[in-house]
């Protein structure tokens, strides 16, 4: 009998790599993206930016989008590092113990009032001492900043406080297969999908502006987050000890602490780790809906068109932002 | 003092499975050390998962002195069973001192547990089981998967006495283990049994061991006891009925 046999064929079939099957999820695919470009824009966002580009490298032609990228680059530019405060405004200010670095300069300055006895406005210029402190505004940001990474500590606090109960009380191989997973499972769910920026909306609206609003808000997302995987790694834990401690006649809180949580502990420290790190980034997001934060100096400035304070704000969120992924990772290799 | 089982009639049918125990009748006196012995799926593991609740019978009664083996009693009856894994059943990132300590969590008030402050008499309880187990201080703090396996079955064992139970299931405790750890394995287990008396249900595959160790041999093949007497009484005749001819075969086979 020679190999190539035809009447007796081969047990060892392969499956093809490439069918009819696959072009035809392809040219589906194609008709897809094509109607979805479409109506996203997506040729015309291709079209100005080239046009962009062209513009900008041979100095010809007209583009509306690079001329906005440059009256933003103009406009952000200088920085605003210094604050400028009238005397009069300022508490017991003492001229011979004035901030270092600081000086005093003269304007003149003039303001509009309505005069009530004619009716009409009346301009009156006078000459204003103003305490000039050359890096008031980055002291401003910095403690702005300061408190935005609280509102993540704090929401991170929070999301653990929240989430540890909801992790027991959701993990099957810790409650069974009953009522009460099912409800911790969709309230983490519940949390989970509801956005912080969502969320803090309408806690503004209750708690008022304030950082409050943030960390709560932050709380509850980052509590969805954990829930989830403190419960899911529950339930991939070695069943070999629990089965041990439970046949021991351990009860659950007991199992939780000496069976499960040994296992899972570095797991829940990366999660946490990561919750952390995500609310640093999200506490800037939500201030602009008010939460507190730098967020919340960054939008104060943005809709008085104060560009040049606006450009310290970015810059200073972009230099915290690259320290904490430095700390982060220095702190995730110390702790795992 | 040790402990008496008694199986009524006792069965247990899997939902997907075959018949795992069919009608065991047995009673297991006090202090006895006791092997089961029988091939892989045989329901010796089952006989022993349903004394300490782990399954639950489809039919028959398990008594523990005079108490019955059911939901409500069980939580009682756990306290005074030790029990010994297979593959030991340790928490391996933990350190062997709470692996041991966990023994004593059904004495110890949940609120203490949770933040890990056991009673002093507890650690010292540890320190003397370790010592007879022959593990050294300075392993007190390492992790159990840091240990050899022979060592990690200790732990083990020190775990399942560390309340001092009446009564002590041994799920093939020697595996893993090569001849002569296994040796050592069942004589810590014999002589701790023996300083309280307790009573030893424990499951083997070595037929010599077995016959070393044991007060009694009870064999099961299919969920049934097909042998029930003492160590002398189980002859080569009775091993092959026990095993089916294969086993002998295979022997052979690799005598040749």
């Amino acid at each position: 009998m020679t190999q190539s046999d035809p009447a007796i064929a081969s047990p060892w079939v392969f499956r093809p790599l490439v069918t009819w099957k696959l072009f035809i999820w392809l040219f589906l695919g194609i008709l897809v993206l094509t109607w979805s470009g479409k109506a996203t824009q997506m040729d015309r966002a291709l079209a100005l930016t080239g046009q962009a580009l062209i513009v900008s490298v041979t100095g010809k032609g007209d583009s509306q989008v690079a001329k906005g990228f440059s009256q933003m680059g103009r406009s952000l530019w200088p920085l605003q590092l210094e604050t400028r405060t009238p005397i009069t405004q300022i508490e017991h200010f003492q001229a011979d113990r004035l901030p270092p670095f600081s000086r005093i300069e003269q304007r003149t300055g003039t303001t509009q009032s309505l005069d009530p006895s004619t009716g009409a406005y009346v301009k009156t210029t006078q000459k204003v001492s103003e305490l000039v402190v050359p890096y008031g505004y980055g002291v401003t940001v910095f403690g702005k900043l300061i408190e935005t990474l609280q509102i993540a500590l704090w929401g991170t606090i929070l999301s653990l406080l929240v989430s540890i109960p909801l992790g027991f009380f959701g993990a099957r191989n810790l409650m069974g297969d009953g009522l009460v997973v099912a409800a911790a499972r969709a309230l983490v769910s519940f949390l989970r999908v509801v956005p912080e920026l969502v969320s803090a909306l309408f806690l503004v609206v209750a708690y008022g502006f304030g950082p409050i609003a943030g960390i709560i808000a932050l709380g509850l997302h980052g509590a969805g987050f954990l829930g989830k995987f403190f419960a899911d790694d529950s339930e991939n834990a070695d069943p070999k000890p629990q089965e041990a401690l439970r046949a021991l006649g351990a009860n659950r809180l007991k199992l939780a602490r000496f069976a499960v949580l040994p296992q899972v502990m570095p797991q829940f420290t990366a999660y946490t780790l990561y919750v952390l790190d995500r609310n640093i980034r999200m506490a800037t997001v939500i201030g602009l809906v008010g939460a507190g934060g730098i967020g919340q100096e960054l939008k104060g400035r943005f809709d008085l068109y104060a560009y040049g304070h606006v450009a310290t704000i970015l810059i200073a969120i972009f230099l915290m932002v690259l320290l904490i992924d430095q700390v982060s990772a220095k702190l995730r290799r110390k702790l795992l | 003092m040790g402990a008496c089982v008694t199986f009524d009639n006792l069965s247990k049918v899997f939902p997907d499975g075959p018949q795992a125990l069919s009608s065991i009748s047995l009673r297991v006196e006090a202090g006895t050390f006791c092997v089961l012995l029988g091939p892989s799926g045989s329901g010796k593991s089952t006989l022993l998962r349903c004394i300490n609740g782990l399954e639950t019978p489809s039919g028959g009664r398990i008594h523990i002195n005079d108490v019955e083996v059911r939901p409500h009693t069980l939580k009682d009856l756990r306290r005074r069973i030790g029990t010994i894994h297979q593959h030991f059943g340790l928490v391996s990132r933990d350190t062997v001192a709470n692996n041991v300590l966990a023994g004593a969590l059904p004495e110890v008030s949940t609120w203490r547990a949770l933040v890990g402050w056991f009673p002093a008499k507890f650690q010292d309880r540890v320190a003397s089981l370790l010592q007879s187990a022959g593990l050294e201080p300075s392993q007190l703090n390492r992790r159990a998967s840091d240990l050899s396996g022979g060592q990690q079955q200790r732990v083990g064992i020190a775990r399942a006495f560390m309340l001092s139970p009446p009564l002590i299931l041994a799920d093939e405790p020697i595996a893993s283990l090569d001849p002569k750890l296994s040796h050592e394995i069942l004589s810590l287990i014999a002589q701790q049994a023996g300083r309280v008396g307790a009573t030893v249900l424990c499951s083997l595959h070595q037929i010599d061991l077995a016959k070393a160790f044991a007060d009694r041999i009870v064999a099961l093949n299919e969920g049934r006891v097909v042998f029930d007497g003492a160590p002398k009484d189980l002859t080569e005749a009775k091993v092959t009925q026990i095993y089916g001819a294969t086993l002998l075969e295979s022997e052979r086979a690799l005598a040749s």
